[in-house]
Formats: C-alpha cells, structure tokens, sequence
C-alpha cells in the first residue's frame, strides 16, 4: 500500500492488482485496498456497496466452486482505471468451465478500489451457473 | 499511418483505435477497414450471428456492416483507451435501437494493434444475453 497522500503510477497499480487477484484467488483480500465507499458489481456475486461488502463478495467467490483460479493474461492501467484480462476457470461437481472474465477498476490516488467491475461473458456465466 | 518500420507508440495506438471508433460512428466503414490488416481476425461472444471468429478483413468487415444495418441509432461512447505492448483495451457505453427498444451495454474492446498500429485481432466482451434478446424481439 502506498503511503497516505502519495499518488501511486500505472506500473505500481497493475503490481497492486496483479498481487490482489492472485491472492483473490486463494479467498484473501485485504480490506485496505478499498475505499470506505467502495463499490462492485460482480457477474458471479451480483452488486455490493461499502467495503465490508465488497470484501465479503470478493471473498465469497472462490467459496462458491471446488476449484477457481483466475489466471490474468494482462493487467492494464492508467490514471483513472486499471483493467484486467483474466482467464478464469471453476470447477464444481466435478465439471470444468473457463471463461473470459474483464475486470474494470476504478482506484483513487492511493491505489484503493472505488469501484469495481468483474464481467464474464453471460452465455459462459450460464454454464458456470448451470453446472 | 506512420512509415513502414516505424513503431507507434502507445498513444499513438490509442490515437489510432480512437480514430477507428470515430470513423465507425461516422458511417465510414471504409477508413475503419484501413485499420484492420488483410489477416486481421474479428472474435464475437455469444450465439448470435455476430458471435463467433471472424477471419480476414472481408469477414469482419462483412460483420461490421451487417451489425450497422441491423441497429439504428447505435452510440457508441468511448470512456477510456488504455494501452500495453500487446494491448489495446476500450471501454465503451453502447446503446443501440431495434424496433423501438433501445438496449445499453458496458463493452468492452481488446484489441491486438502491430507496430504500425493496425489491428491484427479483436475480442468483444459485452452483454450478448441481450444482444441475443434484441435480436429476437
């Protein structure tokens, strides 16, 4: 985490969302990583408001299958967004979907999310579903 | 178009896929078609006919004219172009209008652009649920 007041480049958000979704995927997140007012609206956990929330969606999500590994391909940013390509995959009664899921993020000055978009592709999120 | 050897830099890549939004909203399929290489391959989501690879730039130009003949009054409102080495991404607010019922959607556009900034591949991620009920209605 950056120091309060310190405005944090492209390359050191994408280091911070790199390391967020690897450990997103294992069901830890760390709720300073988002503002109090946090927002997210989320394909497989529907939308959540506040931090407490959204850190609660976050981590209910791999919770939700045998297995879920989100793989990012590439981690974009600049000033006002930090967008991930991840190739996502779950397992649930022993069946395996992959899916392509884009994940948009909104982060203030100080690297914390303010909002934060994660879409799959909904014919793909139906066989997830349907599983 | 910058010369043959010179490498764009990632403004100008996104300069380049902006101008190719830019060009599609205007009608002028015909400068969007320049930024596409012959090779170029166009990756729908979903069932719909706009689903699904389409290969060449006939094809995915082909693709392109039939989604502007299908909608009417499609918007399509860039809201950020990021860039990497290997990537272009847009995020796009897009609305479209079929038989009276407009339809809005959150995209979003990766593009693959070479050293010349022309795209050599593209994924669309978007809502095709709708897109498919669209469609039908």
């Amino acid at each position: 985490m950056a120091q309060s007041g310190t405005k944090l480049t492209p390359p050191q958000k994408i280091e911070m969302a790199r390391k967020a979704i690897e450990a997103g995927s294992r069901g830890e997140v760390n709720p300073e990583g988002f503002s109090r007012d946090a927002v997210m609206r989320g394909s497989l956990v529907g939308e959540a408001r506040g931090r407490d929330a959204v850190v609660a969606a976050l981590k209910k999500a791999p919770t939700m299958f045998e297995e879920f590994q989100q793989q990012p391909h590439a981690i974009l940013a600049d000033n006002d967004h930090v967008v991930a390509l991840i190739n996502l995959k779950v397992k649930s009664r022993g069946k395996t979907v992959e899916a392509q899921q884009v994940m948009v993020v909104h982060t203030n000055d100080q690297g914390q999310v303010t909002e934060l978009w994660a879409m799959i592709e909904p014919e793909a999120l139906k066989q997830i579903q349907n599983r | 178009m910058a010369e043959a050897g010179v490498k764009l830099s990632l403004d100008q890549k996104i300069q380049k896929i902006r101008d190719g939004f830019e060009a599609f909203k205007r009608g002028d399929l015909k400068a969007v078609s320049e930024l596409f290489t012959d090779d170029a391959v166009w990756h729908g989501r979903g069932s719909t006919k706009f689903g699904g690879d389409f290969k060449g730039k006939d094809a995915l130009m082909g693709n392109m004219a039939q989604f502007a003949q299908t909608f009417q009054d499609i918007r399509l409102d860039i809201h950020d172009i990021l860039a990497n080495d290997k990537h272009v991404v847009a995020l796009v607010n897009n609305s479209v209008t079929r038989n009276g019922k407009t339809y809005a959607d959150q995209q979003t556009f990766v593009f693959h652009v070479n050293d010349q900034g022309r795209t050599t591949e593209t994924w669309v991620a978007s809502d095709t649920e709708q897109l498919k009920k669209s469609l039908e209605n």
